[in-house]
């Protein structure tokens, strides 16, 4: 009922009502910030705050320039440019998918909506993950704040941006082995579906008239038409040809504006958890098992996953554990945090089946583990 | 009548908020509690594009049509709720304790200042010049922001070449069960990037009477000694140089209490 009125449109009414109810809002929440006052005082929800903040703030113009060139992309490439673009080798354009981060300086924020546009766009799952994968690696801003971490060890930036890439190219040819159809489209029938069949549930447990359960499903329906060719649910009917310069660009930035509305929610709540993370996480502790070669890269591994920190500045984070732990564990620290982590995966998940994220997560862990295993057994120290 | 679509009014609500809040954080220079101040220019850049969007939002309020968005999740609107009721003070020593201070000056960035005689910066050979000033006329060392990071630093690699001079350090006081009686640790938080990977850069010192907390900010004058190293975990480093107290002087917390990397700096 609500949902039939607010596609509609709201009466000012009821913002007459809303209004009073807002004010009060605000007032409960300033006696709030009085009444707990102590509570707000805790340095942990201090750290927690200024850590969560600083993701985000940190995180948000990355993500806006992600979005953007995925709303350019959107408007300004069709289907058949992609397709003619891409390499028909298959070999040939998961190479090319694995080095083209060189010239693309985007970090893991941002790809992830580019990477979903172009795969909405027609671009085959194992290309779209490769260039997924070693874009936030061998870009040059990493690549550049890496060689500054470590200073002393230039081969540290040949040996990341090396393993990164050969495990991208790998992982992406493993994919195209087992997934060959493109996966984001799939999903998005079944996410469809299954909100049909809650609608259904919904309706019946209200006891909604025959009439209304019609109208619901209708609604989802249409959802789903419109949801396979965009999911941002906006007007694209002007994205013909005689478009003026103002009309596209109104365009893209509404286009922008309704992209940030669906990936920022995932961004927030990858920065709610692994600020939790870095508040929690006793870290002093796990220094002592830092020179094990195997346990060592496993926890290092699993560090880079729940920290979610930049792949700007994992490098600086690298270093400050360097000397307590084994060097095969740092690369492997390097080449996992980029490809994966938990704000990634919570973006993912807006576009893949948690069945492939795990699939992926695996494979992304084989290919770190492994590369962290060689480091090792080859004996170089940082 | 005309109509208003409740969804795209949250979603301009969120977009103003964020605005907002941007302007304030930026215009209160409180923006510097959560990223280092080359992100700045990024943040202009965020509050250029929040603006345009909230603009632009505006006209959507008021155009209803049978869509089937979305209306915008309310996680959005737990960043600015906890800004507004939190009012973060940035990274103290609460964090220290979580991450552990190490007295392996292997800690972000150090080895920098280990090798400026292979690799100079312009930032670093400063840094020097001043040191060695010092080292010829006897002088206090002074650490201030400009320095903090680098003096500290070289104090830490070459303890033997600073022994009996005198030193003055201002930050906050941390301290936890694995210290020796009487034994602190003065420092300030080091950003490279943004508040999540603040590291702690600083010296121990020793008191006789300890009369300061944790966490408080203090600036202290005294002699620099060495000592038995007391962080287990460093095996690198058997000595460490600590500053033996003469003066304490409580101080204001800094408008901006961290310190920053010269080398990856402006």
């Amino acid at each position: 009922m609500l949902e039939k009125r607010a596609s509609r449109g709201t009466s000012p009414a009821i913002l007459i009502i809303l209004l009073p109810i807002g004010m009060l809002l605000l007032l409960i929440m300033a006696s709030l910030k009085n009444q707990f006052s102590l509570i707000i005082q805790n340095t942990i929800v201090q750290s927690f705050t200024t850590i969560f903040l600083s993701i985000i703030l940190e995180a948000i113009p990355f993500i806006i320039i992600g979005v953007f060139i995925s709303s350019l992309i959107q408007i300004f490439v069709s289907e058949e440019t992609i397709s003619k673009i891409l390499p028909k080798n298959k070999f040939v354009g998961i190479f090319l998918a694995g080095i083209i981060g060189i010239v693309f300086p985007v970090c893991e924020c941002a790809i992830v909506p580019i990477v979903r546009r172009l795969l909405k766009k027609g671009m085959p799952l194992y290309i779209g993950i490769t260039f997924m994968l070693s874009v936030p690696i061998i870009n040059p801003v990493v690549l550049v704040s890496t060689y500054y971490a470590f200073l002393g060890n230039p081969y540290m930036v040949l040996l990341r941006a090396g393993i990164g890439c050969t495990s991208a190219m790998l992982i992406g040819f493993i994919i195209s082995k087992i997934e060959p159809e493109n996966k984001i489209q799939e999903n998005r029938q079944v996410v469809t579906r299954q909100n049909l069949c809650n609608r259904w549930i919904y309706n019946l447990n209200t006891d909604k008239t025959k009439n209304k359960v019609d109208f619901h499903i209708h609604d989802a329906i249409h959802h789903h038409e419109h949801g396979g060719e965009c999911s941002c649910g906006h007007d694209h009917s002007k994205s013909g040809k005689n478009m003026s310069i103002a009309d596209s660009v109104v365009d893209i930035l509404e286009h922008t504006s309704s992209e940030l509305r669906s990936v920022g929610k995932f961004v927030i709540a990858g920065a709610f958890l692994s600020s939790i993370m870095q508040v929690v996480l006793p870290r002093k502790y796990m220094l002592s098992i830092g020179h094990n070669t195997i346990i060592s890269i496993v926890i290092m591994i699993a560090l880079a996953y729940l920290l979610s920190v930049c792949s700007e500045t994992d490098a600086f984070i690298a270093r400050s554990f360097a000397a307590q732990f084994s060097s095969g564990s740092i690369i492997a620290f390097l080449v996992f945090g980029p490809m994966m982590d938990i704000k990634n995966t919570i973006m993912l998940s807006q576009a893949f089946k948690a069945k492939f994220i795990m699939k992926l997560t695996i494979l992304i862990f084989i290919a770190a583990f492994a590369g962290g295993i060689i480091v090792n057994m080859a004996g170089v120290k940082i | 009548m005309f109509k208003i679509n409740i969804k795209e009014l949250k979603w301009f609500i969120i977009l103003f908020g964020f605005s907002y809040c941007l302007y304030y954080l930026i215009s209160s220079k409180k923006i510097y509690l959560f990223i280092h101040p080359r992100l700045t220019i990024y943040m202009y850049f965020s509050l250029f594009i929040f603006i345009i969007l909230t603009l632009l939002q505006i006209k959507k309020i008021f155009k209803v049509k049978n869509e089937n968005m979305k209306a915008a999740s309310s996680i959005f609107l737990l960043p600015l709720i906890l800004i507004y009721l939190v009012n973060p003070q940035g990274i103290n020593a609460q964090m220290v304790s979580q991450k552990g201070f190490s007295t392996n000056a292997s800690l972000t960035g150090n080895l920098e200042a280990n090798k400026t005689s292979a690799v100079k910066t312009k930032a670093n050979a400063d840094v020097d010049l001043q040191v060695s000033d010092d080292t010829m006329q006897g002088g206090n060392i002074n650490i201030n922001e400009q320095n903090y990071s680098d003096v500290v630093n070289e104090i830490t690699y070459n303890m033997n070449k600073y022994k009996g001079r005198t030193i003055k350090i201002n930050g906050f006081v941390y301290t936890d069960n694995t210290f020796p009686k009487n034994t602190f640790v003065i420092g300030r938080m080091l950003i490279i990037c943004c508040a999540a990977d603040a590291e702690m850069v600083g010296l121990a010192f020793k008191m006789d009477k300890p009369v300061i907390q944790k966490d408080q900010w203090v600036e202290i004058t005294g002699v620099l000694d060495t000592m038995a190293n007391f962080d287990k975990e460093d095996t690198d480093n058997r000595t460490i140089p600590f500053i033996k107290v003469t003066a304490v002087k409580p101080i204001q917390k800094p408008s901006n209490p961290y310190v920053y990397l010269k080398a990856s700096g402006n």
